[in-house]
């Protein structure tokens, strides 16, 4: 008996939940268009779902990885870091490909490293990934004097600006990842042992999963996640900027808390994050149209954090008291 | 009669050092310092100058009190990230105060507002961590962004600060030489030390943090602790924002910008351990003075400052191992 | 029963509790006479701790009412507990590891001067002369970490009793201590009653009943059975209110023919907290490993399944030398793990009984990366009927079974992966009487079936109905071996503790 306390329930992602955020979502957007008519004009439109594939693939990245219990917030140096790297490997003269092959690949290692550090040592992840951030942040300062470096290659430019029937072609890359991670956490064995290491770390381990292993190869993929999106960042910007990642972190981080995966890991989805996203983007896209200056929003995305991860904790205080 | 080894002072002296194995870090730390000093003395004369000592010194003062704040959240258990913002908030409203009804509200009614707001901020987050309940990591992100956020909004521009008497508390010496912000530091700190050792509040900060349940049944409110600890953090930051704004003479949105990263190394390194109620703020101390002569000696050897702030991650990759290690040892031993 | 009404110290009256799906308490009343020391026996699970934890302040009462000296008290949280002189020693050691012994004993109310500063020396002083009394010469100023479990223990009998208790509770405070120290703790709880203090002790061990209390309350299954003076009443009677059933029903074991050698340790070291552990076992067995709160039984299992990593020694399974550094390494040379811990480290709660039936054995659930669910629905349905479940059905979430049926999907789990050695922790622990019988029976099918079971049990009847064998852990390492029908209860802890 000793053990049975009322323990604080886990918060599960459920149909209801997506379709109170859903509701959420058509409030946003009907309360924005009606705000300014501009906000659903085809370019705000195209230009906020490009904006959404670098918010959404690092959320995507990220899903799996906190489900596990996981924690990477040093996506936003790999990013910038990354950037950096491709200007400045593309200024000497590396054709494209190997520039974005060696891009991927840093991005990787740095994932490698962060999840090598954090599962050998059992450090706490946002503690360390706050190191390599620092690291890397300033190591893509130093490799691009504190400026932004022009990358502009005709295939990006051609990835970045056109569009296949009226959809922005980067949007057709996230819609790809979306369906991947949702496979793989639905239908593979991979995604199962994902689900079961959240749900408890200890019983995985004592039921012969490999953990440990399983994490890092989670780190390494969000790296690998976190150069493809620094590519997307370079095509549509054009520059590899020391800066591109800085402000990732908080829209990124909301989006998945927001999505229904819980800090404490072991609950969320492909769907939820998806929806998450979404919200987040127009939130976002929405406040700009109204020429909200750009220090309310990052006040805004501080307000926004605490008041979602609120709403989920109070949620389940609650249902641990029924 | 249970037999248990009493404790010999007969261990050697790689016993004492050994940072892994020591209740202590201290000695080791203090090690650390002489072997730094060494070689920066050795690579450039002028780091053992008079000048580049003061330099030192008048540098401590800032990240040093908001080291003392942030070591009573460490040991609680928690963490705070806002810190830097909390710094900038009350400095910029500090500024403004002195811009308005002519300049003539009195300084310490200003110092008083000032502290207040960080006081404030502080119980938001702790209020935050402990009755919402929301990991306090996220909560002090959030508050991060709002703080910041504001702080530049409100002080775009530097808000200048003409009023002399208050300049001087930051930029006075004792006898031309000492300055006047060490001695605010090594009060706050030997305040902080006798508190945390001498009396029942800052024992209760350590037993909450050494294990809350038990602390819980020996009768402490583990809430309310927290919830002063991230009081204390707020206030010790609004006192680097007011010896920030008298040795700058301005007020300005970034000030504090970053600061939480350097002041979190310096905690952990000093041997605040990230499980909670571990360390003292004597290793804090050392800590303190190891992180700014690193920076100090980085900049005489004209090291950019962008590889400063690599090395600071570094430092701070470094601190976690060792920390984690420790806590693996005695784990292990624990079994 | 026999006080007289201004001689009671403390009423707990009509006390029921509820958890979510689990009646804790079910209208559970009686008194403590002042001096008097009251026996509270119980399986585990019976409510004995619930109904501690509850006069701690540590849970809030629902139903009831509890009175002090015949004062009505309602207790919300720890602190006013101990504001009406209730002292608790509980079983789980709540220590400051970080911190000095002294510290330990006097937390939360550290000795102070009258400035309100803390008087370290007059604290540590205080500390020495405490331990003193209780005939230990443990260093005041020694950080609680670099203590025994036993040590541990005899601190937080020192913090109760540092200032004068109306009311001290102790729960189990012998477990982990050897037979000398038992001794000094039995003399300083009687000069604890002479001294007027009102003792609640609560223990396993029927001899300590007699030796020390007055009275003796019986729970089960969440209420008082029973309530009898210690001078009018017997072993055996109070073992039948403890298990409700006469001794002679208890679980007669099947005889079951043994195999080969399946399952070797030789010389297994892991630190000092396991020393040189070699034995055997058939198939077919069932052998028991016995031995007092750290003496090495649990970890020599988390050893042998590989969660801890041994520093030296050989395991063979089937009589091949095989490496166990992981718990995967365990899986696939057929061991199982049924851990102590269920609810931490046996289940996942949030998920399915499907989801965790199939957790040790994905590999072979599908093809490559796939997960096939039709496999999986008609293996986990195999168990779920073979250990009969009771569950609505295999979608149903572990987190609102009974304990029974939790333990019954741990060991599916580890029959899915087609195990043949069980270690199991504590099988039955928290488990109601008819499931207890249920995991016995699972037990021998598994032995008529070739496979061996390894189980560690602080309960010495059921080591007694059940094993083959028996071996007897002391510090580590193996103290003695007995052969279950040759041996009885005070042999074995003559043995684990001398």
């Amino acid at each position: 008996m000793e053990k049975n306390l009322p323990e604080k329930k886990k918060f599960n992602f459920k149909l209801t939940d997506t379709i109170i955020l859903l509701i959420a979502l058509i409030a946003l957007v009907v309360f924005f268009g009606f705000m300014n008519k501009d906000f659903f004009k085809y370019d705000n439109i195209s230009s906020m779902l490009k904006n959404m594939v670098i918010t959404g693939i690092l959320a995507l990245g990220l899903t799996p990885l906190m489900i596990a219990r996981g924690l990477d917030i040093s996506f936003g140096a790999s990013i910038s870091f990354t950037g950096v790297l491709m200007a400045v490997l593309y200024a000497r003269g590396t054709p494209l490909v190997p520039t974005m092959i060696i891009g991927i690949i840093a991005a990787t290692l740095i994932g490698l490293l962060n999840g090598f550090l954090i599962e050998t040592f059992d450090l706490l992840p946002i503690i360390l990934t706050l190191g390599t951030m620092s690291i890397f942040t300033a190591i893509a300062y130093v490799m691009s004097g504190a400026h932004s470096l022009p990358m502009l290659t005709d295939q990006l430019y051609y990835f970045a600006t056109k569009s296949f029937l009226k959809v922005p072609l980067p949007l057709f890359l996230l819609i790809l990842f979306t369906i991947v991670f949702w496979f793989i956490l639905t239908y593979t064995k991979i995604g199962r042992v994902i689900y079961i290491i959240g749900a408890n770390p200890k019983v995985a381990n004592l039921s012969g999963i490999k953990v440990k292993n399983v994490r890092i190869y989670l780190y390494t993929f969000m790296g690998v996640v976190a150069g493809v999106a620094s590519i997307v960042m370079v095509a549509i910007t054009g520059v590899g900027n020391p800066l591109a990642g800085a402000r990732m972190s908080l829209p990124v981080l909301s989006a998945v808390v927001l999505g229904g995966i819980s800090l404490a890991g072991g609950a969320g989805s492909v769907w939820g994050t998806t929806v998450g996203v979404l919200i987040v983007t127009v939130i976002f896209n929405g406040l700009s149209v109204l020429n909200v200056p750009s220090y309310y929003i990052q006040m805004f995305q501080g307000v926004a954090l605490i008041l979602i991860v609120s709403l989920y904790e109070i949620r389940n205080t609650r249902a641990a008291r029924r | 009669m249970i037999e248990e080894k009493s404790i010999k002072d007969n261990k050697s002296f790689w016993q004492k050092i050994n940072i892994f194995k020591v209740n202590s870090i201290s000695p080791s730390l203090i090690i650390v310092v002489i072997v730094m000093y060494a070689v920066f003395g050795g690579i450039n004369q002028d780091f053992f100058s008079f000048q580049n000592f003061k330099g030192i010194i008048a540098s401590l003062s800032v990240t040093g009190i908001m080291s003392v704040g942030l070591a009573f959240v460490v040991l609680t258990g928690n963490f705070d990230v806002s810190i830097g913002s909390i710094l900038g908030i009350s400095a910029v409203i500090m500024g403004k105060l002195f811009n308005v009804a002519g300049g003539n509200i009195p300084i310490p009614v200003i110092i008083i507002i000032g502290l207040l707001v960080g006081a404030a901020v502080g119980a938001l987050n702790g209020f935050l961590v402990t009755v919402v309940g929301i990991n306090s990591v996220i909560t002090t992100l959030g508050t991060l962004a709002v703080f910041r956020g504001l702080s530049f909004l409100y002080a775009n521009e530097p808000s200048l600060i003409k009023n002399k008497a208050y300049v001087a508390l930051g930029r006075g010496f004792i006898a031309k030489t000492i300055p006047y912000t060490i001695i605010y530091m090594l009060v706050i700190f030997v305040a902080g030390y006798l508190i945390l050792r001498y009396t029942k509040f800052g024992r209760d900060i350590y037993q909450v943090g050494a294990n809350p349940s038990a602390a819980r049944l020996a009768g402490i409110s583990t809430r309310k602790m927290q919830f002063w600890a991230f009081v204390i953090a707020g206030v010790t930051s609004a006192m680097a924002a007011v010896i920030m704004t008298s040795q700058a003479a301005f007020a300005q949105g970034e000030f504090g910008l970053g600061f939480e990263f350097t002041i979190l190394t310096i905690v952990i390194l000093g041997g605040i351990s990230l499980a909670g109620g571990r360390g003292t703020l004597v290793g804090v101390v050392i800590a303190l003075i190891i992180i700014n002569s690193i920076s100090n000696g980085l900049t005489m050897m004209s090291v950019p400052v962008n590889w400063r702030e690599a090395f600071n991650g570094i430092i701070l990759i470094a601190a976690i191992l060792i920390d984690s290690v420790r806590v693996k040892r005695r784990e292990l031993l624990k079994a | 029963m026999n006080i007289e009404k201004n001689d009671i110290m403390l009423e707990m009256k009509n006390i029921s509790k509820n958890f979510p799906g689990v009646k804790a308490l079910d209208d559970v009343t009686f008194d403590l006479g002042k001096g008097e020391i009251l026996g509270l026996l119980g399986e585990n699970g019976a409510g004995k701790s619930t109904l501690i934890k509850i006069l701690s302040g540590d849970y809030s009462l629902e139903e009831g009412e509890i009175y002090i000296d015949g004062e009505k008290k309602i207790f919300t949280s720890p602190h006013e507990s101990l504001e009406a002189g209730i002292r608790v020693i509980y079983q789980e050691l709540n220590t400051f590891d970080a911190l000095t012994v002294a510290e330990n004993i006097f937390a939360g109310q550290l000795v102070r001067n009258k400035f309100g500063i803390i008087n370290w020396n007059k604290m540590v002083k205080e500390a020495r002369q405490i331990l003193t009394n209780l005939g230990s010469d443990i260093n005041p100023n020694e950080y609680m970490e670099n203590l025994s479990v036993g040590g541990k223990q005899l601190i937080e009998i020192a913090k109760a009793i540092r200032k004068k208790a109306k009311i001290l509770v102790m729960d189990e405070p012998t477990s982990a201590l050897s037979e000398k120290d038992v001794l000094i703790l039995y003399s300083v709880v009687r000069k604890l009653k002479s001294e007027g203090v009102s003792i609640i002790y609560i223990t396993h061990r029927i001899e300590e009943i007699f030796e020390l209390t007055d009275r003796v309350v019986v729970l089960r299954d969440a209420k008082k059975v029973g309530e009898v003076l210690t001078k009018d009443t017997s072993r055996a009677e109070l073992i039948n209110m403890i298990v409700g059933r006469k001794l002679s029903e208890q679980y007669k074991k099947k005889d079951i023919t043994k195999g080969r050698i399946i399952f070797e340790v030789k010389n297994i070291n892991y630190l000092d907290k396991v020393k040189d552990v070699t034995f055997s076992i058939k198939q077919g067995e069932i052998v028991a490993f016995f031995g007092l709160l750290g003496s090495g039984t649990h970890t020599l299992f988390s050893v042998l399944f590989g969660d801890k990593k041994k520093t030296s020694g050989e395991i063979c399974v089937e009589g091949k030398k095989v490496d166990i550094r992981h718990p995967f390494a365990a899986k696939l040379n057929k061991i199982g793990y049924i851990p102590y811990d269920r609810k931490e480290e046996g289940v996942a709660l949030p998920l399915k009984i499907r989801e965790n039936i199939t957790a040790t054995n994905l590999e072979n659930i599908g093809k490559g990366f796939m997960l096939d669910r039709n496999i999986e629905n008609k293996h986990a349905q195999s168990w779920f009927e073979k250990l009969s479940m009771k569950a609505p059905g295999l979608e149903t979430i572990v987190k609102s079974l009974s304990g029974g049926n939790q333990q019954k999907v741990v060991v599916a789990k580890w029959l899915e992966r087609n195990s043949k050695i069980f270690l199991m922790s504590e099988p039955t622990r928290g488990i109601d009487i008819g499931s207890k019988a249920e995991i016995y029976e699972i037990a021998e099918e598994l032995c008529s079936q070739g496979a061996a079971v390894l189980i560690v049990s602080g309960e010495l009847p059921e080591i007694l109905s059940i094993s083959d064998r028996i071996f007897v852990m002391k510090d580590g390492a193996i103290a003695g071996e007995f052969i279950t029908k040759n041996t009885n209860q005070e042999e074995l802890m003559h043995s684990a503790t001398a």
